[in-house]
């Protein structure tokens, strides 16, 4: 019996296999009339309605998806609360409250830096910034808050006019014709899909994909921009709260660059809403102006009329090419006006950022060039605040370890190494003047803006002058022999004296050594000079006799440094030194010299273009 | 031409005629510019005038002179007349020094010294720095004991 029963179902089983090859394989026109007509008629139908039935089922699906973006969209652009949120109420008096105790360090660290004469932290450098920071930082909120406003009036501009009485993602579903995909599953319509065969069929198929397409692509962009408007309101809070610490690292120089960044991400996300807002509005009222939808019916017409391998592709787009250009252009719109708000956010900031920097430097210059002259002069010694600063020396020179503990040497040397960066930095700083601005000056020009710079600046001007040789007044151009003694000081501290002193080594005395006389600093000077660095020695300082007498020792004694080949460079590349030291030092009746320079001078041919007649009368 | 930065170097000098020595100097072709004030150049006069046994004054008489014909100031044919002169030597010593002084500074830089002097040939160019004696005409013959060297062979067989 069982037997038999299996043998029926095979056989039932053979039937329908091969009934449903003949209609797959061999075509539905080769299939024969009569019970093989009603089973392929039949199971057309059948495939065409489960198809129709299964798109249908997943389009709701991801219509839920599309709901909910649409949901979140209206949402994210309803979301207003940005300073008065409640966590940003409470985080940002908290960070308010722990910034204010940093004020107490910044003091102390200011105290250091002018104790140790590192400019970039000094008291006329980070008080002013201090003083205005302290201020604004109690406006913060105030002033981010006024921003965010601004931004909002902007987004309300686009958005009022956007929203209509459905929400922003209604009116954007119903310029793309979204719902039109669910057209594509119309029952009604399957008995005249079926009648077109296996192409029929495909249209089906090609329909579900399709239409699963276009409300996928709908629910990102409008998903995206949902998501962004949402990350916007939290970057928004979270930028708020940071608002007192990021406005406070603005007085370290070392730490603005993340007030700058917080300036940066603020404005960015700021200007995402009303240029995503824009975008929106630009996307609804095209989709719905007259011009846009005659573009679309040239490209649809364009479309039906397509033929060869594209036919089945175009047939099944045939049935709602309205649909497909007019969303295109829709989401397309949306998915760039993402893209642009995002990247108009970052170089909108950027821009204002920079803008606001050149104002206030254009207001600071005015304000800053005078209080730095004032400084200057202060921190060079003179008046009240010099004899400050000559107090505070001292103590720098008790911290040092000079005088104190071993223990306080060993704690000022590990504070020491904190300033030797910052030196350092602001070495590299007077260095990128030099190569960046003034290299190319003529001397005149540097000596008539010198009044005018700042300490950096002076100190490159002045290294600029003494590698030309020219480091001399003139009092025309408002350059006085007390700005080059000054200058001198002020490179002592970043230990960049060495170009000035070979110009003019008869200022070595201005910044000698404690145990030093000032003839011993003019003698160490000169012996440090190479005959490369001749061409430098500037003529003003032979005028000094102690530099003559270091000059003339140098070619005297055995210890002297100086060789035949410091005077033979000195007569190639500086003809008046050479004259002036001729008469001066290696005169007619002079003796003494060692014996290599003796015989030099003796023997050099250069002497028939400096001369020397009265040295050969006295020999 | 002097470069401006050339001129500007000469600003001080007071002595026109330094000034205008210099100024010639820096219109001088780049090997003569380059000699003129080196260690090397008095190193080799030192060297000529210590072989012809001068003095002092002999010497700074004749790197003045040397430095004058390389600035084109005194004519290289008016050399030993102008040694014999100035360094008061007879003529046999005044020829022998400026030989001396021709091979070791002047044949270096030739050419620019026949541009500025403005003569088509150099005189006693073809004059050897060591005066020619019987030694320098016979060859010298290895004694037998000696390994006859050959280039950079030594000939071992003849040990």
């Amino acid at each position: 019996m069982l037997n038999h029963k299996k043998k029926y179902l095979v056989s039932l089983s053979l039937i329908l296999a091969v009934g449903f090859l003949g209609i797959f394989v061999f075509g539905v026109k080769q299939a024969e009339a009569g019970i093989l007509d009603f089973f392929v008629d039949f199971s057309f139908e059948a495939i065409a309605w489960l198809f129709a039935k299964i798109g249908a089922i997943i389009h709701s699906i991801f219509a839920v998806f599309f709901s909910i973006a649409g949901l979140l969209l209206d949402m994210a652009f309803g979301l207003e609360k940005f300073t008065e949120a409640g966590i940003v109420q409470m985080g940002w008096v908290i960070v308010r409250d722990l910034v204010n105790m940093f004020f107490v360090l910044i003091l102390l660290a200011i105290a250091l830096a002018t104790i140790l004469r590192v400019e970039s932290y000094g008291i006329k450098a980070l008080l002013p910034k201090l003083i205005i920071i302290a201020v604004l930082i109690n406006f913060s909120l105030v002033i981010a808050g006024a921003i965010i406003d601004f931004s909002q009036v902007l987004t309300h501009f686009f958005y009022d006019e956007i929203r209509g009485n459905t929400g922003v993602s209604a009116q954007l579903a119903k310029v793309a014709n979204i719902q039109k995909v669910w057209e594509l599953n119309d029952e009604a319509a399957i008995p005249e899909k079926v009648a077109g065969g296996v192409s029929g069929i495909m249209m089906i198929i090609f329909s579900i994909i399709f239409g699963i397409i276009l409300i996928l692509a709908a629910t990102l962009a409008i998903g995206a921009g949902a998501f962004f408007l949402i990350v916007r309101l939290i970057m928004l809070w979270i930028l708020l709260i940071l608002a007192p610490l990021a406005w406070f690292l603005w007085i370290l120089p070392d730490t603005s660059k993340f007030f700058s960044q917080w300036w940066s991400s603020f404005l960015k996300w700021t200007f995402f809403a009303p240029i995503y807002a824009f975008f929106v509005y630009l996307a609804i009222k095209a989709a719905d102006s007259g011009s846009f939808n005659s573009i679309i019916q040239a490209e649809t017409e364009n479309i039906i009329n397509a033929s060869g391998w594209k036919q089945t592709l175009g047939s099944s787009l045939a049935a709602s090419p309205q649909l497909f250009l007019q969303f295109i252009l829709v989401i397309g719109i949306l998915m760039g006006g993402l893209i642009a708000a995002q990247k108009m956010g970052v170089y909108g900031a950027q821009g204002m950022i920079s803008t606001a920097r050149k104002a206030g430097k254009g207001t600071g210059n005015i304000i800053g060039r005078r209080a730095r002259s004032a400084t200057t002069r202060q921190l060079t010694g003179e008046g009240r605040v010099g004899r400050v600063n000559k107090n505070l020396d001292k103590a720098a020179a008790w911290m040092m370890g000079q005088r104190g503990t071993k223990t306080a040497g060993r704690l000022t040397r590990q504070v020491g190494k904190i300033p030797r960066t910052l030196i350092e930095k602001e070495r590299a700083g007077i260095a990128k003047i030099e190569k960046d601005k003034y290299k190319d000056w003529t001397s005149d020009n540097i000596r008539s803006s010198f009044s005018a710079a700042d300490a950096s600046t002076k100190i490159a001007l002045g290294r600029i002058l003494a590698s030309r040789g020219d480091l001399k007044p003139d009092e025309k151009l408002g350059f006085s022999e007390q700005d080059i003694q000054k200058t001198l000081i002020l490179a002592k501290r970043y230990n960049q004296q060495g170009d000035m002193l070979k110009a003019r080594p008869d200022l070595a005395p201005i910044i000698k050594k404690p145990d030093q006389t000032d003839q011993q600093a003019i003698e160490e000077q000169i012996s440090k000079i190479k005959p490369a660095d001749l061409d430098k020695l500037q003529v003003e300082a032979i005028e000094i006799t102690g530099v003559q007498e270091a000059i003339k020792k140098q070619l005297t004694d055995e210890t002297g440094k100086w060789r035949n080949n410091h005077l033979s460079k000195m007569a190639e590349t500086n003809p008046n030194l050479t004259v002036e030291i001729r008469q001066k030092i290696i005169k007619p009746n002079a003796g003494g010299f060692r014996d290599d320079i003796e015989t030099f001078i003796a023997s050099d041919a250069g002497k028939a273009i400096y001369g020397g007649q009265g040295r050969q009368k006295a020999l | 031409m002097p470069t401006p930065l050339e001129i500007k170097k000469l600003e001080g000098i007071l002595d026109p005629l330094v000034k205008q020595r210099y100024l010639k100097y820096f219109q001088l072709p780049q090997d003569l510019r380059r000699i003129i004030f080196t260690t090397e150049t008095a190193g080799k006069i030192e060297a000529a005038a210590k072989k012809s046994q001068l003095d002092k004054n002999q010497l700074w008489q004749t790197s003045y002179t040397t430095g004058m014909i390389l600035l084109g100031e005194i004519n290289i044919v008016d050399f030993v007349k102008t040694l014999q002169e100035e360094c008061q030597l007879d003529e046999a010593s005044a020829r022998r020094l400026a030989r001396d002084i021709n091979q070791a500074v002047f044949l270096p830089v030739k050419q620019s010294l026949k541009e500025i002097h403005q003569i088509p040939e150099w005189p006693r160019e073809d004059e050897s720095a060591e005066p020619i004696t019987p030694e320098s005409v016979i060859p010298t013959v290895p004694k037998p004991n000696e390994p006859r060297i050959e280039g950079n062979i030594v000939d071992l067989k003849q040990e």
